[in-house]
């Protein structure tokens, strides 16, 4: 009896131990419950899916007009008018609000839900906004911090020493004052410090065209790469080392680093700075654009990336912008940006 | 001789674990480097987009049909269905959208000539319009941003072929699917990307991906005589100094084999293919000046995948047999070795898929993770099959032959636009 059951019990322990670990995957198996495909990214990522999605979400206060209302979420919400704001029992506004005209707040308010302007809106200094849209323009006060994002369709003006976390977009100008901090920031003219004129007008050589589409050469370089001071190059540069360009040169081209890449006073480059290390761009100069660096990237006063007939990125992990300088299309700083005083 | 063969079977084995682990560990812990998916707004160039298609009747519509609503200027989107002599009804179907969007879409209809992808695409050059053109397969569903995030690299000059994410689209049909659908997630989420974290060598491959033109040109352009077009250009390119470079974020849905039999022809395939350009490269990669280091040994190693499965076979068979010859000490170390492959070794693969489930937030179907040994076994046997049959045909200088995944989509998929 014993020499029958022994191998039997031994068989089923053994059995029993290697179909243990799969007993969760036949279950998963039988189930199903994660067998739908992994979701992709359906949205293009513009700024007008935020500002539709916050349309479609005020849409019971901007339908009904009445001073409250309950919202989608089941939160209420309320609509300001201008004479409500000597009224407001606070500074600190806990409600989605949405205002069906102007706005000016002689105070320092806190927006802790979303608010919607349909008119122009002005903050006090040290103001705080959780999510914004604002239908004209926008002029916030001194310090004043965006948690979320906030878009306006005229021009947005953020105060000195603003923090702007998340995004920030105007469908005109923005302005990036002195001291402010910001993360992604998008607008057909940005300036850095103080509004200035485009003065770039690219050569009729290639005006219209995409540099991407003329057929160019590539010069490449195992080490460092150098152009000398007022020199003209024509072609792609990609170099394995650093790339060093002084003052006023002319790059018809792209140019590549896989370390540092610096970029002297009045240079100019029609066409795409790539970089895997720091980069740094010298005042006055111009770059048709896209710019991409891996780590920090300082970009000096005066100089003009992009044209508002052809706008363009700025991006790295970390940003420094120097008053005066202009970014027309997206300056996304992954992880801190800074318009240096 | 046995020994030795042992010796060397091992330390490949363990040259490939690491690799694993250190992919798996730069994926979940580096410093992730997508230097381009912020690339939102530029002056982008004319993109033609190709549309490889043979008997593609249930599928070829849902492909168009997402590419038509894609974000990027329309004067600047070209779109071509490649029709390589179809027998069925994907003719029709692409003059019927032809007729339906005026414009839009340039079909190019290929009567003859060589088969094979590869020979349609170098075909269909001629129809190529602009700097940039993409290559998707006909049962790939893009999404609407794809085709920006696709093209944007190519603002960087180093950048010779781009390629984005697979994502099956019949996860829960069966089990194969979705084992493939585990196995898709380890090799795009943690393996392509850890590549491109690294600074080491993503593969281009062969849809959902796009090339320079002038790359293309400079390195004579498509290779016809091979089964892995994409290998092979992404091995040219790579030589000729131009970078591939992985685009996790770029997304698209295809449809994975639904029967053992067809993954199995396919990842023949695929193997027969690699393993040809690893027979014509892999020295040159080696020696290749213009490459780092890493470059050079990662080239090799990628080169080497599908070699590996019938040397851990080899490997199994020589420690079982220096195990029973008794060989000192080898005997012993054998078994060592065998059982550090089949549980560590081994492993390393596994960990990759589950570093892969956990990135992609997919809470359930980690389960299934030790069902993935039946699929690494099908793959591991069908690959050293492949391997074998490669040998034979060489000698016998029997010519390779192309082999179309069959379609099991019988109705258009729901977009979810």
């Amino acid at each position: 009896m014993m020499t029958l059951w022994a191998p039997i019990m031994l068989s089923a322990a053994t059995g029993t131990m290697l179909a243990a670990p799969l007993i969760p995957s036949l279950r998963e198996l039988r189930r199903r419950r994660d067998a739908a495909p992994l979701p992709t990214r359906s949205d293009d990522g513009k700024i007008d899916n935020f500002a539709r999605s916050m349309r479609e979400y005020m849409e019971p206060l901007t339908r009904q007009q009445r001073k409250f209302c309950t919202m989608r979420d089941g939160l209420i919400g309320q609509v300001l008018h201008m004479e409500d704001i000597a009224n407001l029992a606070g500074t600190l506004v806990e409600t989605p609000t949405f205002a069906p005209h102007s706005l000016v707040f002689p105070l320092p308010v806190c927006f802790t839900h979303e608010l919607y302007v349909r008119g122009n809106l002005q903050l006090a200094d040290d103001s705080m906004l959780r999510a914004a849209l604002v239908e004209g323009d926008a002029d916030l006060g001194e310090r004043t911090t965006v948690a979320r994002w906030i878009h306006a369709e005229g021009t947005l003006d953020a105060g000195p020493h603003a923090h702007l976390y998340g995004r920030v977009s105007s469908a005109k100008s923005l302005i990036l004052r002195q001291g402010t901090l910001f993360e992604r920031v998008g607008a057909v003219n940005i300036y850095a410090g103080v509004p200035a004129t485009s003065w770039y007008e690219s050569s009729p050589l290639w005006k219209g065209k995409s540099l991407m589409e003329m057929r160019l050469g590539r010069v490449r370089s195992n080490g460092d790469f150098h152009l000398r001071d007022s020199d003209a190059f024509q072609g792609h540069i990609v170099a394995a080392g650093k790339v060093a360009i002084e003052d006023n040169v002319l790059v018809i081209g792209s140019v590549k680093a896989r370390t540092d890449l610096e970029i002297g006073s009045g240079t100019q480059v029609e066409g795409t700075v790539v970089s895997r290390g720091r980069m740094a761009i010298g005042g006055r100069c111009y770059i048709k654009g896209p710019v991409m660096c891996e780590e920090e990237l300082v970009i000096g006063p005066g100089t003009q990336i992009g044209t508002p007939a052809s706008p363009t990125t700025v991006s790295a992990p970390r940003i420094r912008i120097s008053p005066g300088a202009m970014v027309c299309g997206t300056l996304w700083a992954r992880e801190a940006g800074e318009v240096t005083s | 001789m046995l020994v030795d063969l042992f010796t060397v079977v091992i330390i490949l084995i363990c040259v490939y674990t690491l690799r694993h682990y250190v992919f798996t560990v730069s994926r979940v812990f580096g410093r992730q480097r997508q230097p381009y998916c912020d690339i939102d707004c530029a002056d982008w160039p004319m993109v033609t987009v190709l549309i490889a298609a043979h008997n593609e009747e249930a599928v070829i519509a849902d492909c168009i049909n997402a590419l038509l609503q894609v974000d990027y200027p329309t004067d600047k989107l070209k779109l071509v269905p490649v029709n390589d002599r179809s027998t069925d009804r994907t003719r029709e179907i692409i003059d019927d959208l032809v007729a339906k969007y005026p414009g839009r879409i340039h079909p190019f209809h290929r009567t003859g000539g060589k088969p094979g992808k590869a020979a349609a695409l170098r075909d269909a050059m001629k129809y190529v319009e602009g700097s940039v053109f993409l290559v998707f397969d006909a049962d790939y569903i893009p999404g609407r941003a794809l085709i920006r995030q696709l093209v944007a690299p190519f603002f960087d000059p180093e950048v010779g072929s781009v390629m984005g994410r697979v994502v099956p689209i019949n996860v829960g049909k069966k089990l194969i699917t979705r084992l493939l659908d585990l196995e898709r997630s380890g090799g795009y989420q943690v393996d392509q990307q850890a590549r491109m974290n690294l600074g080491l060598v993503p593969q281009y491959g062969g849809t959902v991906g796009g090339v320079r033109k002038s790359a293309l040109d400079e390195i004579h352009g498509w290779a016809e005589n091979t089964l892995a077009e994409d290998t092979d250009l992404t091995v040219r390119l790579l030589l000729a100094g131009w970078k591939t470079v992985y685009v996790n974020r770029a997304e698209c849905y295809e449809e994975v084999p639904e029967r053992w039999p067809v993954r199995v022809r396919q990842i023949m395939r695929w193997a027969k293919g690699h393993n040809q350009v690893m027979v014509r490269y892999a020295a040159a990669l080696l020696r290749s000046h213009n490459l780092s280091l890493r470059e050079r040994i990662d080239g090799a190693l990628l080169l080497g995948v599908y070699a590996m499965a019938p040397v851990l076979l080899l490997g199994w068979l020589l420690a079982v047999a220096l195990f029973y010859t008794g060989v000192e000490p080898w005997g012993g170390i054998a078994v060592l070795g065998l059982a550090a492959f089949t549980t560590l070794g081994n492993f390393a693969a596994f960990y990759e898929i589950a570093a892969a489930a956990r990135l992609d937030n997919s809470s359930s179907r980690i389960c299934l993770l030790p069902l993935t040994l039946l699929g690494f076994t099908v793959s591991v046997v069908s690959v050293s099959h492949a391997a074998w049959m490669q040998v034979v045909d060489s000698i016998r200088g029997a010519e390779l032959n192309w082999q179309k995944t069959e379609r099991t989509r019988v109705a258009p998929v729901a977009l979810g636009k």
